[in-house]
């Protein structure tokens, strides 16, 4: 543990974001090549690096149009997160849909938000305006039994480092308990470690962050109920991000 | 700011039971149990449909028929005519809970089909996981 915590003290959050989501993508690189995801690598590779390339220069144009210096690792994470719940698929076909949604997801942070801090998660505002507008959706084809072995290894030391356990347990075992059998093969853990436990969109109170993780699962767990539409999880956390911003300390 | 953590705490709390019930209250009378979850995932073309053994077609485009209605114990074979994978599951998208089972867990490739056999009464809908704007309906009648 002491190795683990020296190394978490050595580097920023948004660092070791950068190198989880990195490591996630590699794997879902890899596993798809040995047919053990059924992907095609080469379309997860070329949407990918696409994605993140345009959230990258997007992010660049808006922090240059509003005179904020954008955050280096947050604009490459956005594009991470999107190249791990969009598609994957053929890259040409999809050409507007993947242009799209990670300008969307920059445009967001500077558009929609107080005090120059951004209201919603930009990824999963993304793709919720991508899907009411274009009619695309997020597959959120990483949440596989294959993966959740790389995806709890990598959330549990994220956690760690950024001490939100009680936020991302909260969430897990309030919707688990209706849903227990979703645990693996379904997109909920790489939700709750990665794109609930963003630190400027969740609470900064300790007990308030359980609360918000328990509120996003019994939000989505309406959704689910009540919606027949195909984006009730990102939908959920876009609702959690408001809640969270009216809880969030001055 | 503990006064507020126990009041937003007990709103939280409330919500969640009252949400449960809700839940657990629109659960309880519904179909009779499902015992059948025969999944096939190939490429092979599909045999002769007959009353027992529906087609259903994936275009890229979406599900042809859009709506089916059955009765209890058919089995509905999905066809893949598209270019891109077709990954049939239950709603609600991504995490396919209303019938449990009914989920490909991979993509069919064109030409694959996926199959599965309904035993539950009731009216399920699903869509395309990798496209899940593309859905369709299965009306399971006793």
């Amino acid at each position: 543990m002491r190795f683990i915590d020296d190394f978490l003290n050595g580097i920023t959050m948004y660092r070791l974001m950068l190198y989880y989501l990195s490591l996630l993508f590699g794997v879902a690189v890899i596993l798809s090549f040995l047919q053990i995801l059924p992907y095609n690598p080469t379309d997860i590779l070329v949407s990918g690096f696409y994605l993140v390339f345009l959230c990258y220069l997007s992010n660049q144009v808006f922090g240059h149009l509003f005179k904020i210096k954008p955050n280096y690792e947050s604009q490459l994470i956005s594009g991470l997160i999107l190249g791990l719940i969009i598609g994957p698929f053929p890259f040409l076909p999809n050409l507007l849909f993947l242009t799209v949604t990670p300008i969307l997801a920059m445009a967001s942070k500077y558009v929609i938000n107080i005090k120059k801090q951004h209201i919603f998660n930009p990824a999963a505002f993304a793709v919720v305006a991508s899907a009411i507008f274009l009619g695309r959706g997020a597959s959120w084809w990483i949440g596989s039994t294959a993966m959740a072995p790389f995806i709890i290894f990598g959330g549990v030391i994220l956690l760690r480092k950024i001490r939100r356990f009680n936020l991302s347990l909260g969430f897990l075992i309030a919707y688990l308990l209706f849903y227990p059998k979703t645990f693996l093969a379904s997109p909920i853990l790489f939700f709750s470690f990665v794109m609930l436990t963003e630190p400027l969109t969740s609470p900064t109170d300790k007990n308030l962050r359980t609360y918000y993780g328990i509120f996003t699962a019994l939000v989505l767990i309406l959704f689910q109920k009540l919606f027949s539409v195909s984006y009730t999880l990102e939908l959920s956390l876009l609702v959690a991000n408001i809640f969270g911003r009216l809880v969030r300390h001055k | 700011m503990e006064t507020k953590n126990i009041l937003i705490g007990g709103v939280v709390l409330l919500l969640v039971i009252g949400g449960g019930y809700w839940l657990l209250k629109g659960q309880t009378g519904t179909t009779q149990p499902s015992n059948s979850t025969a999944i096939t995932n190939t490429q092979n073309p599909t045999s002769e449909p007959n009353k027992n053994n529906l087609t259903v077609e994936y275009s890229g485009q979406g599900f042809s028929p859009n709506s089916i209605t059955v009765k209890s114990g058919t089995t509905v074979t999905w066809v893949n005519k598209g270019s891109d994978l077709m990954w049939v599951a239950s709603t609600p998208h991504p995490v396919h809970t209303d019938l449990p089972g009914f989920d490909a867990l991979k993509g069919a490739p064109a030409g694959g089909t996926y199959s599965f056999t309904f035993a539950k009464v009731g009216k399920w809908s699903y869509h395309n996981h990798l496209a899940p704007d593309k859905n369709g309906e299965v009306v399971v009648e006793q």
